[in-house]
């Protein structure tokens, strides 16, 4: 079929560059682990799901040791090598959700308020405006404070945050795809508006939203990872996840550096990885490059 | 009789540009296309050479490798490309290499050799050949005014003619001036009039500056009269040295470019030429027959209309006084009746400048119009080239008198039109031979392999095995 | 308003026809103060067609061929007139009898304007109406199969049973020549002609009567647009097709159509069968086309009609006859206004042809006093002989194609600084029957009372 046929040239020509194979090689790396983590733990070597065994009889982080504690232990007596594991498969799940989740507002928003044009998009732009002036920060403590300081609902108020970009780019895009006579063409025939919206302007507006999508999860990780650390969803004795990682680590930074390094340099390859992979796409992705 | 034509050196010296068995293939990821495959043609000077073929067919790469304009992705595998007795592609052949990479064919090149063909062209663009494209949209500069972007042309490429003009009315006297132009009070605007006035005055420098003011359609004759008498302006002493010595050099030399940039001297003097080159550019878009030339010159691509664009890119290509425009479907942008008025203008353009045309189109009624010889190119081959009556009089090869047969013939309806069955071959694998065999009604077996050029007629020379023997 | 009765009655009905059809496209950002500009696209545009027939529209850019074509399909909706679609013979003869605002002429159009069509019938509509673009690269969704586009129409209209949709569908590729293995394929596989054929392939999905063909073989390559040319006539016979064939490219029109409308700046200047008006075309910018388009002949040298100047601004076209500031051969009343002549005044005075001219009107200045009067300032009253000089200045220079405005001047006379001018109303073309079903909008024609005796 011509469509498979196209996923694999798409996949042959990542894996030709060598900066985006290396992107590609990351993320299905991570991918590889939140899956592992999630199915069959023991794989990976992770005891437990969910959460870490505290090892009480010493709270105080540990330097790694081979083959106990490969990457070491953190407050309050946690194997880091489990928790990191654990931490980036909740890491990534919420990154997807949010980015995911703000691209299907943002596109819905986007493509409606272009297509409809006139009084609906001008109104549809202007809340859009709205929204994009909201500072994340304060948000989502607002948020913390309203709603509770969980990770779903730390999740919401980034989906808040970060759909008006999409619609922007959404609507910019559509309204290019519009002026093509395929459009009209569906038009003479008899296709309705809704039907024209979702079977031709949305298909067409994903390619390029989807590399955007790719190289945004590397900064929602980030983001995400941050606002965890300066003391969001902190209820609760424990929390897998690798900015909370960090701030619990945090104390004990200098004396025992490897509490932070190893959380931290996983977001970092992530986003790396992530970024590289998302440029990687938009070259793939470019008809001229396809030939 | 089978007269193979064979061109030996002297000729090759007395044409304009020689292409001798030309090849020009694409790497790309589905193997090597060969684009165009053993084209040979020659222009002379002032003459107006159409290739013309479908979409697809290698007449545009062809012109793009004269340039040496063919993307990063294309080579010239084989074959000569002389310019007034230049060999452009000399050792062509090292500058790249197919490498087999992972069972593909890769291209690589190599820089020193790069660099030295380029070198070479950079002197040949834009002064002795230039080119006008298609979509004068996209070719033109968009954040540049017009005027700007005609005057770099003549910075880049003529600037010692413009130091000349300066010096020449320089050297004038306002009275010899002024004597002139009460004289030509009256005498028309003939060209040879003109000449012969400035002439019996014994300034032969001016003659050209005087007349290109003279034919400015677009000024009331009485302004033109007074734009000749306001020639003569103020040109200080070390203005003139420094023209001087951009005349004699040739070019502007580093020393004066330096002075150039001190603050208090701050281009006075390539200021000078920048305002030659505009009052040059006005004279040459009178030429292509611009209106409102003074709004023009300020003007942005966007604010004109296509026929206007079109006029400016030309205007640009002539500039330098070239010896060969390559035109690539230089009207098929353009509506039907500006398109008369652009091939008017280049038909006298080609009349008073002696410029050699190589001319491209896919429309067979725009190149009866316009060119005085003309090849037929049908999958990268060209398959004949004749006199431009004796074409569409007596087309021999079986593709030309398809495609003559496929146009709809202006003056009345016909039944139905000619069909050439089936569609033009991918470029990947082509087919052995000559490449019409698939499609072509008269093929045999011998069509297999590729039929050599066969001498019809004096001057009319086709690629087919029918006209051997 | 005006009859448009260039075809004779053939059948009991009119496929389509519009009336005073007009489309004026809004200029976003114009001043606050004044009246908004809008660009005239189309302008009360009588077109009509009958079934199994194929009309050419003809024209260059800007002429609103385009427009039309759209407003016919209403895939836009027009500003003023109507179009009334498959109207009785005997219905649209009364309609244009009454007045537009009358009851009658309402219901009428309530009954056959597509522009009233609401759902059922809209739905009815755009299953007999069909359009094949200009652009076979962007007309076809580049993601979606050769079969899918060809049933998209299937399916929007709810075609039963659904099981025949994929037969149709491989049908109807068949007959356009795209083979089985073309059914899988995505645009981007397919060359410029097969792609057209998927467009054609496309609009006959839901057996339409009438196909718009906007520049169909335009961006397509001569040896394939005769193939497409040839499966469009071969489709008309075997589907009973009526075809709009829009284009710029005169010899296509002629060869497809049986009759051809010309337009200019967005209105309609001759139409009629198309041999006739080939064979003899009346208005002026109808025989410059013809004569601008280069013929693969190239012993045949004939004299061409260079237009000067471009396609007007549709949002300020020219006053009277749209084509006045290029014809050739325009008259005193085809239009020109105050600024025209005042132009063409000025160059005149500065050319040189006539140093008195110069002489008196140094100052150059004139003043615009209405659309009809302009009056140059001289810095003195005239003495006789010198208005003399003037009138026959002017006089001598109305027949030279460098000043046609001059021949608007009706009468000079004298002022106490100078002189004033005068000119003659325009008068707007109408259309005027040849015989023959041929008709010109042309002042060169009857009834423009400067020609005198009409």
């Amino acid at each position: 079929m011509a469509r498979l046929d196209q996923y694999k040239l798409t996949l042959r020509l990542l894996f030709e560059d060598v900066s985006s194979a290396a992107g590609l090689i990351i993320v299905l790396g991570y991918v590889g682990v939140a899956v592992i983590d999630a199915v069959y733990p023991q794989l990976i070597g992770v005891v437990s799901a969910n959460v870490e065994i505290p090892n009480f009889s010493n709270p105080v982080p540990q330097p790694p040791t081979w083959p106990l504690h490969p990457f070491g232990t953190t407050f309050p007596g946690v194997d880091l090598y489990q928790a990191v594991m654990a931490a980036i498969r909740v890491d990534l799940w919420y990154s997807f959700l949010i980015v995911v989740g703000g691209a299907l507002v943002g596109i819905l928003v986007g493509v409606v308020a272009a297509y409809m044009s006139g009084a609906i998009d001008e109104v549809l732009m202007r809340v859009t405006d709205i929204f994009l002036s909201i500072p994340y920060l304060p948000f989502a403590i607002a948020v913390g404070f309203v709603l509770g300081r969980g990770l779903d609902e730390l999740s919401l108020a980034l989906i808040v945050v970060w759909w008006p970009l999409y619609a922007r780019y959404a609507r910019g895009q559509a309204l290019s795809v519009k002026e093509n006579a395929y459009v009209e063409a569906a038009k003479a025939s008899g296709v309705g508006g809704w039907g024209i919206m979702t079977k031709h302007i949305v298909p067409n507006v994903l390619t390029p939203i989807f590399v955007q999508i790719s190289l945004d999860l590397g900064t929602v990780v980030q983001t995400f990872a941050a606002l965890t650390f300066i003391g969001f969803a902190s209820s609760g004795p424990f929390l897998p996840e690798l900015g909370t990682l960090i701030s619990n680590g945090f104390p004990y930074a200098i004396s025992a550096p490897w509490v932070v390094i190893f959380p931290g340099v996983a977001i970092l390859i992530f986003a790396v990885g992530m970024n590289l992979l998302g440029d990687g796409l938009r070259d793939a992705l470019d008809p001229r490059s396809r030939t | 009789m089978i007269q193979e034509a064979e061109l030996s050196a002297s000729a090759k010296d007395e044409n304009l540009l020689s292409v001798r068995g030309l090849r020009i293939s694409f790497v790309t990821r589905s193997g090597i296309v060969q684009a165009v495959d053993d084209v040979s043609f020659d222009i002379k000077p002032g003459e107006t050479l159409g290739l013309v073929g479908e979409t697809g067919c290698g007449k545009t790469q062809t012109a793009l490798a004269v340039m040496r304009l063919t993307s990063e992705t294309g080579i010239v595998e084989k074959g000569e490309i002389w310019f007034k007795g230049m060999n452009l592609t000399q050792n062509i052949s090292k500058e790249f290499r197919l490498v087999h990479r992972r069972n593909r064919l890769v291209l690589k090149r190599d820089s020193t050799e790069m660099r030295r063909l380029e070198n070479q062209m950079v002197k040949i663009r834009g002064k002795h050949i230039s080119m006008v494209f298609q979509e004068p949209m996209i070719s033109l500069n968009p954040v540049r005014s017009i005027g700007r972007q005609i005057s770099e042309v003549l910075l880049i490429h003529d600037i010692p003619r413009l130091a000349e003009r300066i010096i020449a009315r320089h050297d004038v006297p306002q009275e010899k001036i002024d004597e002139i132009a009460a004289a030509l009070v009256g005498t028309g605007t003939s060209d040879d009039r003109v000449r012969e006035l400035v002439r019996s005055y014994g300034f032969p420098r001016l003659e050209e500056q005087i007349t290109s003011i003279l034919s400015r359609q677009d000024l009331s004759y009485a302004k033109r009269i007074q734009h000749i008498k306001e020639l003569k302006e103020g040109v200080g002493r070390s203005s003139i040295l420094f023209l001087r010595q951009v005349s004699a050099l040739g070019k502007v030399s580093s020393t004066f470019r330096v002075i150039d940039r001190l603050p208090l001297v701050r281009r006075s003097f390539y200021g000078l030429l920048e305002k030659e080159a505009m009052s040059v550019s006005a004279e040459l878009l009178s030429m292509v027959g611009m209106s409102n030339i003074s709004a023009v010159l300020k003007q942005y691509p966007h604010e004109l209309s296509g026929g206007m664009r079109q006029r400016a890119m030309i205007a640009m290509a002539i500039a330098a006084n070239p010896e060969l425009i390559i035109a690539d479907e230089p009207t098929s942008a353009l509506d039907v009746t500006i398109q008369a008025q652009i091939l008017q203008l280049l038909g006298e353009l080609k009349r008073n400048l002696n410029t050699a045309v190589l001319f491209i189109s896919h429309d067979m009624g725009v190149v009866a119009e316009t060119c005085d010889k003309v090849g037929v190119i049908y999958a990268g081959n060209l398959v004949e080239i004749a006199q431009i009556e004796d074409l569409f009089a007596d087309p021999r090869h079986p593709y030309t008198k398809g495609l003559l047969n496929a146009i709809p013939p202006f003056d009345r309806k016909v039944p139905s039109l000619g069909l050439i069955p089936g569609s033009v071959p991918s470029l990947t694998n082509p087919p052995p031979g000559c490449r019409f065999n698939t499609r072509c009604p008269f093929a045999t077996e011998k069509c297999q392999q590729a039929p050599p050029p066969i001498q019809v007629k004096p001057g009319h020379v086709v690629r087919c095995w029918l006209y051997a023997e | 308003m005006q009859s448009d009765s260039h075809q004779d009655q053939r059948e009991g009905h009119v496929l389509l026809q519009t009336i005073s059809l007009s489309k004026h496209f809004p200029l976003k950002g114009t001043s606050l103060v004044g009246r908004a500009k809008s660009i005239r696209a189309v302008d009360d545009a009588e077109f009509s067609i009958r079934e199994n027939q194929v009309v050419g529209l003809v024209g260059e850019s800007g002429c609103g061929k385009t427009t039309l074509g759209r407003l016919i399909l209403r895939l836009l909706e027009p500003t003023s007139g109507t179009a009334l679609f498959l109207v009785p013979e005997d219905t649209l003869a009364k309609y244009r009898k009454l007045a537009p605002s009358s009851k009658e002429a309402k219901a009428i159009e309530e009954e056959y304007s597509i522009y009233r069509f609401k759902r059922k019938r809209m739905r009815d509509f755009r299953k007999k109406t069909q359009i094949v673009f200009q652009d076979p690269f962007s007309s076809l969704d580049p993601h979606m199969a050769a079969k899918d586009i060809v049933a998209e129409p299937m399916r929007a209209h709810h075609f039963r049973p659904k099981s025949e949709i994929e037969t149709r569908v491989a049908n109807l590729l068949d007959e356009c020549g795209l083979g089985k293995q073309f059914l899988e394929k995505l645009p981007h596989e397919l060359s410029g002609g097969q792609r057209q054929r998927l467009a054609i392939a496309r609009a006959l999905a839901m057996s339409p009567s009438l196909v718009i063909l906007d520049e169909p073989t335009s961006a397509l390559d001569v040896s394939v647009q005769a193939q497409i040319l040839n499966l469009l006539q071969r489709l008309k016979k075997d589907f009973g097709l009526s075809f709009v064939f829009i284009s710029h490219h005169l010899a296509v029109v002629r060869q497809m159509s049986d009759y051809v409308y010309v337009m200019y700046a967005g209105q309609i200047v001759e139409k009629g069968e198309t041999e006739v008006v080939f064979n003899s075309p009346s208005h002026p910018y109808t025989i410059a086309l013809m004569s601008a388009i280069p013929v693969p002949d190239p012993t045949n040298k004939r004299e061409k009609i260079l237009l000067k100047g471009e396609i007007p601004d549709l949002s300020k076209p020219p006053n009277g006859c749209r084509f006045h500031p290029r014809c050739p051969r325009a008259l005193g009343n085809c239009g020109w206004t105050a600024d025209e002549v005042s132009t063409t005044l000025s160059e005149l005075i500065t050319s040189g042809r006539h140093p008195e001219l110069t002489e008196i009107f140094r100052s150059q200045n004139q003043e615009i006093v209405d659309e009809l009067t302009v009056e140059i300032e001289a810095g003195r009253a005239l003495q006789s002989g010198e208005i003399e000089v003037v009138r026959s200045a002017i006089e001598k220079e109305k027949e030279n194609p460098l000043f046609p405005a001059l021949r608007a001047v009706k009468d000079i006379s004298s002022l106490p600084d100078g002189v004033r001018v005068s000119l003659i109303p325009p008068f707007v073309p109408r259309f005027t029957d040849l015989g023959d079903l041929h008709f010109v909008a042309c002042n060169l024609f009857p009834p423009n009372p400067e020609l005198g005796g009409d």
